[in-house]
């Protein structure tokens, strides 16, 4: 009985998802510099990864962009445009020690790409410069945005149906928040420290 | 008796073995003094003086003296040798002679043109790899930290042989003075211990003049070249190595370099401030040992440098770097500052490896036998204490009637003795 009213709302929302796509938009407060928001796991469905890789330089002894945002599964290029060598490698992904990794340190003009399947924030580090650091934050969906400068975001083509959002901005505690998304949806987050 | 001499044979084994791996370090280390070649540092990154930090020690010479002033007099000290001698150098010696000039006595450097070298130093010291993410409270393993310094002392190897885009390479220098070098940089980084494992190394007067001239003067003088006329040197001419012994006299660049003098500049050709850094933390014997290498070494077109003047005793195979530089380098002054290979590093690394596991086999083989022999006298003492402990046992067991045939037959014997005295 349970399932079968389980089956018929999945399928419900998965052709709800279909036919209408929404805009998801708030503000993030208590926090200054961008937050990055987005969609946690949708149980039972899964996104196709983009081909396309994010590329993340390292220059002037800093990773530019400072905070990148990638679906799960997307490759990153970590590029090093510095006249010197740089390491980078992250002791977690998600607060999870095991997805820690040593990515290498490589000279000037040469590249290492990873692919970053596991959801959650990766810190960024060089063990060579500790001034240097920068996130990648892992969705584990298509639907993430980075907020403005006054901590506005949106997030488009989000299917109608309920969602767990994500807030994360550097230093601060992640919030978690659920949203209905009927053709718009609308959630604010006030993050601590 | 047979044991001692066992190990004592052993122990002549590990002396010998440990003063050929010795001999094999410094006198595979020995280096060859060439003479300089090729353009400036400045002129191969095309960046003009006033717009550099490297080689400005923020020392400046003496203004000239006023009109109806006599010139300061001004003479080295006495006590100067002017011929090739031993010194024994320290790691912070090296440094001063060769980094010094740019990146400072703190190792801070001039950024964003001159790096620090602190940081990346500390990278190699796997205690503080593990400290650093400790207090960011993203504590790693000790195997993590390990390969990330271990990561770290690979590329500060590579940075000093092969140099980058804005430091020059270094590969003049042996292993031995790497070894000695690198020390001093875990030192200056406030690395732990790194202070009790400092390493000197003995180099000849012409050898320190070769290290000043190649990391220090080479940054902003080119090897050779025209000497310019006082109008160009207002224009802001640097005046190659090899016009040096004619421009100057011994005591008038040892007075140049540590306490630095006035300059004759400009049409017509008057005093002037000079613009070159004072090296005031060089001493004036080292500033002559730098004019005895210019002198006895004349900077030299790369082409010239095919017989490279050799000095004392060396290997040659330990630096099969000049002819290799010099086939390199051809038309292109910049080709022959090519990247150095790690070439003496990994000899460096073979032969300490070679030493540990040869010390790390005898040490055990010792182990062993003092063990084996432990064993073996364990084992005899307790058979033997056994031994005695079934007697006693024995005797036990048998208990009284035993003692008392002991004691019969004492008494007996002794019975008998006294009758036989009797």
């Amino acid at each position: 009985m349970t399932r079968t009213l389980l089956f018929a709302f999945l399928l419900t929302t998965t052709v709800a998802a279909v036919s209408v796509a929404g805009t998801l938009e708030g503000k993030v407060s208590g926090a200054s510099g961008p937050s990055v928001v987005y969609v946690d796991t949708v149980s039972g469905k899964t996104f196709p990864p983009p081909s396309e890789h994010k590329v993340i330089d390292q220059k002037g002894l800093s990773f530019d962009p400072h905070i990148a945002v990638v679906q799960a599964g997307s490759t990153v290029d970590f590029q090093n445009d510095d006249s010197v060598q740089h390491n980078v490698f992250w002791p977690s992904v998600g607060g999870n020690k095991k997805e820690g990794h040593n990515l290498g340190t490589w000279p000037q003009g040469d590249k290492r790409s990873f692919k970053f399947d596991q959801p959650g924030v990766v810190p960024l580090l060089c063990n060579v410069h500790p001034e240097m650091s920068g996130y990648v934050v892992v969705s584990p969906t298509p639907y993430f945005a980075q907020t403005d400068a006054s901590g506005n975001f949106k997030i488009e083509n989000v299917p109608d149906g309920k969602y767990n959002l994500v807030a994360w901005h550097e230093g601060m505690k992640q919030q978690n928040k659920s949203v209905d998304v009927s053709g718009t949806g609308k959630v604010d987050f006030a993050l601590a420290k | 008796m047979k044991q001692a001499r066992i190990v004592l044979f052993l122990w002549v084994i590990v002396l010998a073995t440990t003063a050929w791996s010795l001999d094999q370090t410094t006198g595979g280390n020995q280096a060859v003094v060439t003479s300089v070649t090729d353009e400036s540092w400045l002129v191969h990154l095309n960046r003009p003086f006033s717009e550099t930090s490297m080689g400005k020690t923020g020392h400046l010479g003496p203004p000239p003296p006023r009109p109806g002033e006599g010139a300061a007099r001004w003479l080295p000290a006495p006590s100067i040798s002017v011929t090739s001698q031993s010194v024994t150098l320290q790691g912070s010696d090296l440094y001063r002679l060769n980094c010094q000039g740019c990146h400072g006595e703190s190792g801070e450097g001039a950024p964003p043109e001159i790096n620090s070298v602190i940081n990346p130093v500390r990278a190699t010291s796997v205690t503080l790899v593990m400290e650093r993410m400790k207090a960011t409270g993203m504590d790693i393993s000790r195997a993590d930290a390990m390969k990330l310094a271990q990561q770290a002392n690979v590329s500060l190897l590579q940075r000093l042989h092969n140099g980058g885009q804005n430091m020059p390479p270094f590969p003049h220098l042996t292993a031995a003075e790497i070894r000695s070098l690198v020390a001093y940089l875990k030192q200056l980084a406030g690395v732990p211990g790194a202070a009790a494992e400092q390493v000197a190394v003995r180099e000849s007067s012409v050898r320190i003049g070769e290290h000043i001239v190649k990391s220090t003067c080479h940054t902003c003088h080119s090897a050779t070249g025209a000497g310019p006329e006082p109008q160009q040197i207002w224009d802001g001419a640097i005046p190659p190595l090899s016009a040096l012994p004619t421009r100057k006299t011994q005591p008038e660049f040892i007075r140049k370099v540590t306490h630095g003098a006035p300059i004759l500049m400009g049409t017509p050709p008057m005093l002037y401030r000079g613009r070159m850094p004072v090296f005031y933390y060089l001493s004036e014997q080292e500033a002559a040992d730098a004019y005895l290498y210019l002198t006895t070494y004349p900077p030299s077109e790369p082409e010239d440098k095919s017989t490279p003047i050799v000095l004392s005793k060396q290997n040659a195979s330990s630096s099969g770097a000049p002819p290799a530089q010099s086939s390199a380098s051809g038309s292109k002054g910049i080709a022959g500052r090519g990247p150095e290979p790690l070439q003496a590093s990994s000899k460096y690394t073979v032969r300490t490896v070679a030493l540990l596991v040869g010390v790390a086999l005898f040490v055990s083989l010792l182990l062993a036998g003092g063990m084996g022999f432990t064993i073996y006298e364990f084992k005899r003492l307790s058979a033997e204490s056994e031994r005695r402990k079934i007697a006693r046992a024995n005797a036990y067991i048998l208990g009284f009637p035993v003692r008392q045939q002991g004691l019969r037959s004492r008494v007996a014997s002794e019975g008998n003795l006294g009758k036989i005295a009797r």
